[in-house]
């Protein structure tokens, strides 16, 4: 079983890796092997000697960083997120939301009974007492295609490829040629 | 071997990943135990967070083969071996270094001769 100065050292390389945007299943790749290679090297030692021997953990994440593949669009990430939100639109334009408990009016002031809201092209919203909605949404056409697309490109975060420069570590690491 | 502890870091970071395809090249190893034939070549003064991040990215490079072998006691153990690419990637470090150092020895040798000057 690994130890909890080892779990928290893993923690602390994986938050490292979370701000240097590695994506997760490699992040989850890299925990793996350190865990099992702080083992083999805690078998030999002791676990606090293991850990020590790995030097300064910000400066392993930043090595990592270069051995981490951040240039390739999240692309399945990407169309899971695209899904999710045409998933999400149906959902709504399909559930009816019921009143419930003592709502007698949805202001109190006017004393208006319903609700409306226009979304642009995008779909329109609104409740009505007297027919016991409280929410009841239509989604436009647009709106289908519009946010499943918007999804897909937060999702695939482009603005990374801008960020990531050639590693420090990588570029240390080439040999100079003759 | 001579120890390189005091060794510029730098200089270690640049041949790591020669001495690394090197100690592959003669046969697979997991992480651990390519660190201890690291130190034990000499390069005591390597982190074993310089190593393991230098492992992965030759493996992303495609010049490491990786396989998982189970083992008794906790998780699987990664195995790494050089690929073909890796083979021609090490042919190429090994000709690079050695043009280097081609290059470098009669400018130390130069400077070998010039000390006693300096130290005047």
């Amino acid at each position: 079983m690994t130890g909890v100065r080892t779990q928290l050292t893993l923690h602390r390389l994986n938050r490292f890796l979370i701000r240097r945007n590695v994506p997760y299943r490699q992040r989850r790749g890299i925990l793996r092997d350190l865990r099992r290679n702080v083992r083999d090297a805690a078998e030999s030692t002791d676990e606090h000697t293991a850990l020590r021997q790995l030097g300064d953990i910000e400066d392993m994440a930043d090595a990592y960083c270069g051995a981490a593949d951040r240039r390739r669009p999240r692309t399945r990430t990407a169309v899971i997120a695209a899904m999710w939100t045409l998933a999400a639109l149906v959902a709504l334009a399909v559930v009816r939301i019921p009143t419930f408990g003592t709502i007698d009016v949805f202001d109190r002031y006017t004393g208006a009974t319903t609700w409306h809201i226009q979304l642009w092209r995008l779909g329109e919203m609104g409740g009505d007492t007297t027919s016991q909605t409280l929410l009841h949404a239509t989604v436009y056409s647009y709106a289908y295609l519009l946010f499943p697309a918007l999804a897909f490109v937060v999702a695939a975060r482009p603005w990374r490829l801008l960020r990531n420069r050639p590693s420090g570590a990588r570029s240390g690491s080439r040999m100079p040629s003759s | 071997m001579q120890a390189t502890t005091g060794h510029d870091s730098q200089l270690l970071k640049g041949v790591l990943v020669l001495v690394l395809l090197r100690l592959l090249d003669r046969r697979e190893s997991y992480g651990y135990e390519l660190v201890t034939r690291v130190h034990a070549a000499g390069l005591t003064a390597v982190a074993e967070g310089s190593i393991y991040p230098a492992i992965a990215r030759l493996e992303r490079d495609g010049y490491l083969v990786a396989r998982m072998a189970p083992t008794q006691s906790g998780p699987a153990r990664k195995y790494v071996r050089l690929s073909p690419a890796g083979r021609r990637f090490m042919h190429e470090r090994t000709q690079a270094w050695r043009s280097l150092v081609a290059v470098l020895d009669p400018l130390l040798a130069d400077h070998d001769s010039t000390l006693p000057e300096v130290t005047r």
